[in-house]
């Protein structure tokens, strides 16, 4: 095709457009290869390939320089807070004896197959309920950190607001 | 700038300044701490980051700084090699790596820095020369140059590639 | 046994007056698929792991709210084009089902999202977590008491 051969040209004198350059790549993820252009196949596929590559999770760092406000202040408030939820549900829940969980309370499939024995089904889902809960607990850390340190040590206050935190609406611009 | 602006204005740029880091270094784990270092600055001075016009290419830039300074450390203290030829690996071991490696990857990583860099901003990245320029604070023309050379090159290796995996097929038959 | 559960299941949304629902329908579609992990919790309590503080449900702390069950869909897969696909169908599941974004939380390749919606009993909590070749997808019912 001329009109390939032509675009290559540019291409290699790095003068092609921006939408030549697309031309060129639509051409080559297409299954219409004309032999003589083969060769640049793998060229093309290999730089989708590099696309591909994704950066390592970065973890953003605890407020730090909020020491002023007194870390001995911070750590009080975590572990109000830890105290008063730990005090909410000891007072509002007595303990449940785990024997009385009824076996058809879980419904477990593994691949496919449906995992019949009660105990190893309730173990397994709540492995899974339990991982997912701290995915999405640590996803928001920062969050609850920061507006942590801005309560007054009303323990009612605290909870709320960590129960508000699990809530945070954020927009994201695509 | 918040920790929710840093994630939705900075963060995403993290797949492309880690590419970078990793073109130029080549080496995973150098990559990958550098990446973490940058990442690490440019959350500690994210107020400043409100100001800048083209964060992007301000990123890129700063990625491209720290690790060409990294690379010319290593060359000075004499852990990088020497540029070696291109040799195609026979046709049994292509065969076996060509899930896992990219062997477009690995002749890119042998063209100088300036190229390797120019070419896969161009053509991975997808950017503009004039962006490319800033980054690489040269002129459209040189970075025209440049892209031009690499791609040549490139040319080159693979077809060189191609004939030695022919002559090798034909050997081994 | 899993026939039955997942017709009253279906059964109790249409008694609390519920209209389609696409999310619903896609566990039910994949819960025994070979590809799948699925779980069903009747009723998910807060007794689980006492000494445990992580695996809090905190709106079952919240004395108006009850639990009605949760629903979580596991697929671990190296095959893109089926991750792809399977996220597609979960976003138009909840679009069609007018769950709201609540959040959004990105890392690289890793991302939570979570939504919600008011139910006819209460309140129905989603979260949708993407990392490469993992994707979980949890379904929260609850009701409010008023």
């Amino acid at each position: 095709m001329n009109n390939i051969d032509n675009l290559l040209n540019n291409y290699f004198d790095g003068t092609a457009s921006p939408e030549e350059e697309n031309v060129l790549k639509n051409y080559f993820r297409s299954d219409n290869i004309s032999p003589q252009h083969e060769m640049y196949k793998p060229m093309f596929a290999g730089f989708d390939k590099e696309k591909q590559i994704a950066a390592p999770a970065f973890v953003i760092p605890l407020e730090r320089d909020k020491e002023k406000q007194s870390l001995s202040r911070k750590l009080w408030i975590t572990i109000a807070s830890t105290a008063a939820v730990i005090l909410l549900v000891i007072t509002l829940f007595p303990f449940k004896n785990q024997s009385e969980m009824q076996s058809d309370d879980y419904t477990v499939f593994i691949n496919g197959k449906e995992i019949t024995n009660p105990q190893k089904a309730q173990q397994y889902a709540d492995k899974m309920f339990m991982q997912a809960n701290e995915i999405i607990r640590t996803s928001y850390e920062p969050f609850v950190e920061v507006n942590a340190m801005q309560t007054e040590m009303d323990a009612d206050k605290i909870f709320d607001n960590v129960y508000r935190k699990i809530n945070y609406t954020e927009s994201e611009n695509q | 700038m918040d920790t929710q602006q840093f994630q939705l204005h900075i963060l995403c740029y993290s797949d492309k300044l880690y590419r970078m880091a990793r073109s130029i270094l080549k080496d995973e784990n150098r990559s990958k701490d550098a990446y973490q270092d940058l990442m690490m600055r440019l959350w500690e001075k994210r107020k400043q980051l409100k100001a800048i016009e083209n964060p992007q290419a301000f990123m890129l830039t700063s990625m491209r700084n720290l690790c060409v300074d990294l690379l010319r450390k290593q060359q000075l203290n004499g852990e990088l090699p020497a540029n070696a030829e291109y040799n195609a690996p026979n046709p049994h071991q292509l065969a076996e790596q060509a899930d896992t490696v990219n062997v477009i990857s690995r002749m890119i990583d042998l063209l100088p820095e300036t190229q390797r860099t120019i070419i896969r901003m161009k053509d991975v990245e997808e950017m503009e020369i004039s962006e490319i320029a800033e980054v690489m604070s040269m002129t459209e023309n040189a970075v025209t140059v440049n892209l031009s050379r690499a791609r040549k090159k490139l040319r080159e290796m693979i077809l060189i590639h191609q004939q030695q995996e022919k002559m090798l097929y034909e050997q081994y038959r | 046994m899993k026939k039955i559960l997942s017709i009253l299941f279906l059964a109790t949304l249409f008694v609390a007056g519920a209209s389609a629902q696409q999310l619903e329908k896609l566990f039910d579609k994949y819960m025994e698929d070979e590809r799948f992990n699925y779980i069903y919790q009747k009723r998910a309590s807060t007794m689980d792991r006492l000494s445990d503080m992580k695996n809090f449900d905190l709106m079952v702390l919240d004395k108006s709210t009850t639990s009605l069950g949760r629903q979580m869909l596991t697929l671990n897969s190296a095959d893109k084009s089926l991750d792809e696909s399977f996220t597609r169908e979960v976003e138009n599941a909840l679009k069609a089902d007018k769950y709201e974004q609540v959040s959004i939380v990105r890392n690289g390749k890793n991302r939570v999202d979570t939504f919600e919606k008011p139910t006819d009993k209460g309140i129905a909590k989603v979260s949708f977590i993407k990392n490469p070749g993992n994707i979980v997808i949890t379904l929260n019912l609850y009701a409010t008491k008023k």
